[in-house]
């Protein structure tokens, strides 16, 4: 069931334009990630490192970035991506192939954990991909630092995947550094709307050669 | 007085720069609060030195259950890196102190600027002395997070255009290295070994025969692009020569200088795992040496028709991190010899990058159109321009030239003739391409609107030190410089048996 609404956030963040609605749709992206570890091998991994890690990535994934994000948001007067590379039914189309792909690679490589939760690899690669389309198709500076995060997701749902037993250190340490990598991402996107006027990466075309 | 432990070594290494950016975050005047950052770099490079000493002497150290961790090759790494920051400190006191007493820098920039050089030198530390594969990654992203406000110390279009590219690639390229860590740690733990942690490098590389080789082939790849991104390898180095020609000198010296080694460093560690895994038929070896190649190829093309100064040192900069990628490719003697070319590259590059700086801050510009002359403006910025390019395109007797050599005859002697050829290519066409630029740059007259410029001594041996290392490092390659280089190499290709051709490469001209 999580998994479905991940792939549905998946395909409503490439189909949408509004910047306020994908703001949304990845915060809720993330707090469906942070019950991922929970609902796995249902209470058997319920510790107390795990449940204290899912709540601190359901607060940072869904409210301390996305506030931020938003903060962002109202100082530009971005609110719709402009003339994306792709139309929009075009990038519905993508996110079907980025489905068949995902499925296509999950198949080829026998990653552990996958045996038990055959569906989970195929969505994390999908997560991964989406975010890489959208950091790489679409053109405002805001929208590539939610394609960022989504990929962010992705590699989060991976290592949900492949392993259950990081060190608590080195998760924190790897939030820590998603939320100041989207502050700075942040404090760019101010500089550049307030410098050049808008925040277009597509028209950051100044350095070449 | 008793002798403290010597475990605690790494934890000052990431206390020190700690402590400086903290100190320099609360200091009140500008002048004093750079003065603070440089002394802290000073004293991180002199705990450094005392760390290498040891570590060389008397064996790794191991700190922090098993996280903190410095061996040969980390030690290595670590004097590189200190000697980077510890000139790029001097001699940012020179650049930025012009700039602090004419008002181009605000006192809240020194502040931002202080803290994040430190800070940046803690990151890049904490990347050398990470025995978890997790929190060295945590590092790497760190450098890049920390840097990213360096590079538009000096607002403008382009630099935060720069800055902008910068950030948004090397964040994308760290994560496809993050999935990378992901996968070697979950071969480790399909691998169904009970001893150890699965994240620290130490259990991977000792149970790296028992991996499953098609995981690690794919973990490999990930690492490979990611830090590759980092290390500013080609296809993924787009972000490289922006954010260098665009940040302040010395902010360019420390990024060529080592954040690129850095980078390369954690693909180092990763090579002899997954050569292992894959029954060490050189599988990981020849795709690192073919992304070197190709780094070499873009370099060489961009290089020949370049017209921005830093610009022109950014893509030597691929250049040479792809010399140094080829030589681990080749293995044996070329391993050796690519740590060697990265101490050579890294004071070569800090040099130069030095020189842009200076020169650039009298002609107002990196344009090489504008820049003529350079020898008539400044004496020793001239010369250091001058040495530094011969030395970068791999004239004689420099210590590039030598290492270079070292990576040529160990393709000769392990047979990659095709190897051979597209490096010899490369570097030839480089070397033409740098050479059509260099001499107008220096020799000439220079355009009546540009003042000359009076050198302190400090400025006479910022240039001269650099320089006389890498003359006597071409001429004769020191013991202890030798054992390290050994026990480095061995690290990073463990079944290497250099000794014999060593003494024959040593003993030629």
């Amino acid at each position: 069931m999580v998994l479905v609404l991940l792939l549905i956030c998946d395909i409503r963040l490439l189909a949408g334009s509004r910047l306020r609605a994908l703001i949304q749709t990845v915060a809720l992206q993330g707090v469906l990630l942070a019950t991922l570890p929970l609902l796995l091998e249902g209470g058997g991994l319920s510790t107390a490192h795990v449940q204290s890690l899912a709540a601190g990535v359901a607060l940072i994934k869904g409210w301390v970035i996305p506030r931020s994000l938003r903060r962002a948001l109202r100082e530009t007067d971005a609110q719709r991506e402009v003339e994306p590379l792709f139309g929009f039914n075009l990038s519905l189309l993508v996110s079907l192939v980025i489905l068949a792909t995902s499925v296509w690679i999950s198949h080829g490589v026998a990653f552990p954990g996958a045996v038990k939760y055959p569906l989970l690899t195929p969505v994390a690669f999908s997560t991964l991909l989406s975010g890489l389309y959208l950091v790489m198709a679409r053109r405002q500076a805001l929208t590539q630092v939610v394609g960022y995060l989504v990929f962010e997701n992705g590699i989060y749902a991976f290592g949900v995947v492949v392993l259950h037993d990081q060190p608590l250190l080195v998760e924190m340490g790897v939030l820590f550094d998603l939320v100041v990598g989207v502050l700075v991402m942040g404090l760019v996107v101010f500089q550049l709307e307030r410098r050049l006027g808008h925040s277009d990466a597509g028209r950051l075309d100044r350095l070449r050669g | 007085m008793p002798m403290p432990s010597p475990s605690i070594l790494p934890w000052l290494l990431l206390a020190i720069p700690l402590l400086a950016a903290a100190l320099c975050a609360v200091v009140p005047k500008a002048r004093t609060l750079l003065l603070c950052a440089w002394g802290g770099v000073w004293l991180a490079a002199g705990t450094g030195a005392v760390t290498a000493a040891h570590v060389f002497g008397q064996g790794t150290l191991v700190a922090a259950a098993g996280w903190l961790r410095v061996d040969a090759l980390s030690a290595y790494h670590l004097i590189v890196m200190d000697l980077v920051f510890a000139a790029s400190s001097l001699y940012a006191h020179v650049y930025f102190g012009e700039e602090l007493a004419s008002g181009r820098l605000a006192p809240s920039q020194a502040r931002r600027l202080a803290v994040l050089w430190c800070s940046a030198l803690a990151a890049m530390t904490g990347v050398l002395v990470s025995n978890n594969l997790g929190m060295m990654w945590v590092s790497m992203e760190a450098t890049t997070l920390f840097t990213a406000f360096l590079i538009s110390l000096h607002p403008s279009d382009e630099s935060l255009e720069a800055m902008w590219k910068y950030i948004l690639i090397c964040s994308i390229g760290v994560a496809f290295a993050f999935l990378g860590t992901l996968l070697f740690s979950a071969a480790y733990s399909q691998a169904g070994i009970e001893a150890g942690e699965p994240m620290l490098w130490t259990t991977l590389q000792a149970h790296a025969a028992s991996l499953d080789p098609s995981l690690v082939k794919l973990a490999f790849v990930f690492i490979l692009v990611g830090y590759g991104t980092k290390a500013g390898l080609a296809p993924v180095h787009n972000w490289l020569p922006d954010a260098h020609s665009q940040a302040p000198a010395p902010v360019s010296a420390i990024f060529s200088g080592f954040m690129l080694n850095a980078a390369l460093y954690c693909i180092m560690r990763y090579l002899p795992i997954a050569e292992i895994a894959t029954a060490n038929v050189g599988w990981a070896r020849h795709l690192i040496g073919g992304i070197g190649l190709l780094s070499i190829g873009v370099a060489a093309a961009f290089i020949l028709f370049q017209g921005d100064l830093k610009r022109l040192l950014a893509y030597h900069s691929v250049e040479h991190l792809g010399i140094i990628a080829v030589g681990l490719g080749l293995g044996g003697l070329g391993t050796f010899a690519a740590l060697f070319h990265t101490l050579n590259h890294s004071l070569c590059k800090a040099l130069a990058f030095f020189a842009a700086g200076r020169l650039g801050q009298r002609y107002g510009s990196h344009d090489m159109e504008r820049i003529n002359g350079a020898l008539r403006v400044s004496s020793v910025w001239g010369v250091a321009i001058l040495a530094s390019l011969l030395a970068l395109v791999g004239v004689a007797p420099f210590a590039l030239f030598m290492s270079e050599f070292q990576i040529v005859w160990a393709a000769v002697q392990a047979g990659a003739y095709t190897t051979l050829i597209l490096f010899l290519l490369g570097a030839g066409i480089v070397f033409a391409g740098a050479l059509s630029h260099v001499i107008p740059l220096v020799f000439g007259p220079a355009p009546s609107d540009v003042r000359s410029l009076r050198a302190t001594s400090l400025e006479w041996a910022l240039v001269g030190v650099p320089l006389l290392v890498l003359l006597g490092l071409g001429i004769d390659m020191p013991a202890p410089l030798q054992s390290a280089l050994h026990q480095a190499a061995v690290l990073i290709d463990p079944g290497n048996t250099l000794a014999a051709p060593l003494v024959a490469v040593g003993g030629l001209p």
